[in-house]
């Protein structure tokens, strides 16, 4: 699943992807992001979870996997 | 990304400056305030009239130019804007008049309770409750919408305007300055502005917020954000202990009152505020100097609500509250409530 959190204010990204883990534990999450507060978070919210994370910068862009 | 351990040390650091600020001449348990010292900036462009607290605080000019800063370095500077800007204005006045009704903004709070200022920690209880009640508008929904990339420029903006501030206060008399009262009492000029941007850019790096860790621990069990919150705390306790300046008391703090309901219901407007503008008054300064225009909305909201407060004789000063500042404190928390309920999230 995508989810873009591109322009949302704290906590907003977070809470999505938390809401997207918790409605789909196993899925992979794809999620875009334009900040990098909101990157950090997302990340740590995917390692206390348990799950594998990646970041890529797409130029200006956060593409973070949730494996 | 920050660990645990390098949070602590930001923090710490943060504290350490704010030491350093107080023992060169800040205000007592005021040795750097968002709210305050926006006020004295609105009052030395003579925006209010209030005589004590007038002064063009090189610190906030600091704060903005030190995350406009360290975000072009570190690439993280974005100009964007679009969320919901005139409710982000609003907010930031409601966040203003909540605060003058306390006399401190989220960090001033803190450096009181270091102080040994127990009103603060009254307002503490108020500043998590309207923080609470922020996440609980989260959690059911409350957005203020996405913002997009604005020009380049338009993040330039009120960086810009810090520092044409602070220049034109260092070198002309164009702007008032307090000759007694808070504020008349100020760190050296380049003391302050090099605080200040220190300040900014270890704020801006270590993402501090003081609504967002309250937050955070609430919904999602996160700490971080309370660790810098916590060191820095620790590091001013420390100084007022060592400097003998920590009095454990209700009565007799400086530039205090000991109205409970009105400190405890002043936090909470401040905490509700800031959640539904997803930070702190320290947060939106940050932001705003790494290029967001909303955030610089609310910096203007403030700005205005500071000269509403004094011009209508809403904020609190050592005597206490006023009657129109009770008025004006429950008005705003009845607006945050409505704001909380109908500004809805998007459909995934």
């Amino acid at each position: 699943m995508e989810i873009d959190v591109r322009g949302l204010s704290c906590p907003e990204p977070v809470l999505m992807v938390m809401d997207a883990m918790d409605e789909n534990p196993k899925e992979r999450l794809v999620v875009l992001s334009d900040a990098a507060h909101t990157r950090d978070n997302i990340v740590k919210l995917a390692q206390t979870e348990g799950r594998k994370v990646s970041v890529t910068e797409k130029g200006r862009l956060y593409e973070i996997v949730i494996e | 990304m920050n660990s645990r351990k390098m949070l602590a040390v930001w923090g710490v650091l943060l504290g350490g400056i704010a030491a350093l600020l107080a023992f060169f001449g800040n205000p007592g348990n005021m040795a750097f305030c968002i709210a305050c010292f926006v006020r004295d900036m609105a009052g030395a462009a003579r925006f209010h009239q209030a005589a004590i607290v007038q002064y063009m605080r090189p610190e906030i000019a600091g704060l903005v130019l030190g995350a406009f800063g360290i975000s072009l370095v570190t690439k993280e500077y974005r100009s964007t804007g679009g969320s919901s800007p005139m409710i982000r204005f609003l907010l930031g006045m409601i966040t203003m008049i909540g605060a003058l009704i306390f006399l401190g903004c989220p960090l001033r709070m803190v450096l009181r309770m270091a102080g040994g200022d127990l009103n603060a920690y009254v307002a503490f209880v108020g500043f998590v409750l309207g923080a609470a009640t922020g996440s609980v508008f989260l959690k059911k929904g409350f957005s203020l919408g996405r913002a997009y990339d604005t020009q380049k420029v338009s993040g330039y903006v009120l960086p810009a305007i810090m520092a044409l501030l602070f220049l034109l206060s260092v070198t002309t008399t164009i702007f008032t300055a307090s000759t007694e009262g808070p504020g008349s009492m100020h760190a050296p000029v380049f003391l302050s502005l090099a605080g200040g941007l220190l300040f900014g850019a270890i704020a801006q790096k270590a993402r501090t917020c003081f609504a967002g860790g309250i937050r955070d621990a609430i919904l999602m069990r996160n700490f971080d954000l309370l660790t810098v919150i916590g060191s820095l705390f620790a590091a001013m306790l420390i100084y007022n202990l060592a400097a003998g300046k920590f009095v454990l008391s209700f009565a007799g703090q400086p530039v205090a009152h000991t109205e409970h309901i009105w400190n405890l219901l002043g936090m909470y407007t401040v905490g509700l505020a800031a959640v539904l503008a997803g930070g702190c008054p320290l947060r939106q300064l940050i932001l705003a100097g790494q290029g967001s225009g909303d955030s610089a909305v609310y910096v203007a909201g403030m700005f205005v609500g500071a000269a509403v407060c004094h011009n209508f004789g809403l904020a609190s000063s050592g005597q206490g509250t006023t009657p129109a500042g009770r008025i004006a404190c429950v008005a705003c928390i009845v607006i945050l409530l409505v704001l909380g309920a109908v500004c809805r999230r998007e459909k995934r």
